[in-house]
């Protein structure tokens, strides 16, 4: 009754073993089927390639540079952030409204003059 | 004002680490992503395209990502599944394991003849994968491509652990089954 289920178990826990790249430890207790499966597994592991050297080296290149990109996006973003927030200090709110109050003082006092005139 | 400096100022340094630790993991991940791909897609140079545009994609995304949702292997993983569906849509071809890759044969089979053997069952151990549906290719894969667990592999999927389970089993005996029965006939 609980064959198929301890056989699940033990391709699961081989195949595991398998693509962890282990050898199995005693293969004597599995069965034919079992074993047909598992060989064609460790085949199967074997197709994958891995990225050459040259690709590595260009994918790392271009990530850096990228990065870079975003870093330096980021520090000129921040510095227009930066410049918002100094023109909100009171200091700079003191001296605009001091400058506005003097332009418009100007005006008035020049309308003036000339209507004197 | 002091809070909205100092909040920005937090946010560099927050993207500042995040930068570093997507370098970390990338380091860790391309060759995997790479070898996910090229167990799919036949031509190295478009395995090698599509892990650049994996990366790509990541790197512009990586900002939103949460490790609390999901882990990075599930995530990049989604991403490069779903980069090689993209693929394969834009190419109207069906998303199947490729069957005429190249066989490279290794020292470990001396002769000629052995050679020939290894690369016709791997050639038709391939066409016997590219039969099965969508769901069973793609765990196959995963397994085979990376080694992962049968709970990250439902991750990416969005399966359960036990669903994964017995679709790995199922497979496997399925290839075997196939591939006996060529054998013997």
């Amino acid at each position: 009754m609980n064959k198929k289920p301890n056989k699940d178990k033990q391709l699961l826990e081989n195949l595991d073993r398998i693509v962890a790249g282990e050898k199995l430890k005693d293969d004597s207790g599995l069965d034919k089927d079992t074993k047909t499966a598992l060989e064609l597994s460790r085949e199967m592991t074997s197709w994958p390639k891995s990225p050459s050297k040259e690709f590595k080296a260009q994918m790392k290149a271009r990530v850096t540079h990228q990065l870079a990109e975003q870093t330096e996006r980021e520090a000129k973003k921040s510095s227009f952030w930066e410049f918002r927030d100094l023109i909100h200090r009171p200091v700079w709110r003191f001296t605009i409204a001091a400058v506005i109050m003097a332009i418009i003082a100007g005006i008035i006092f020049l309308i003036i003059y000339l209507l004197n005139r | 004002m002091m809070f909205s400096t100092m909040a920005n100022t937090d946010k560099k340094k927050l993207s500042d680490d995040s930068r570093q630790a997507y370098a970390v993991l990338y380091e860790q991940f391309m060759p995997k992503v790479y070898r996910y791909i090229s167990f799919r897609i036949d031509d190295e140079n478009m395995a090698q395209d599509l892990t650049s545009v994996v990366f790509e994609k990541a790197l512009t995304k990586f900002d939103g990502f949460n490790p609390q949702k999901a882990s990075f292997s599930t995530w990049i993983f989604t991403i490069a599944r779903n980069t090689v569906i993209d693929h394969y849509r834009v190419y109207k071809k069906h998303g199947d394991v490729v069957t005429n890759i190249e066989i490279k044969t290794t020292t470990q089979y001396p002769s000629p003849e052995d050679e020939a053997i290894k690369a016709e069952n791997t050639k038709k151990l391939r066409n016997f994968l590219s039969r099965l549906n969508k769901r069973e290719q793609e765990a196959i894969i995963l397994k085979y491509s990376n080694g992962m667990s049968n709970r990250e592999i439902g991750e990416v999927l969005h399966l359960t652990e036990s669903n994964v389970g017995s679709i790995l089993c199922r497979t496997i005996r399925k290839l075997r089954d196939s591939f006996v029965e060529w054998q013997h006939e």
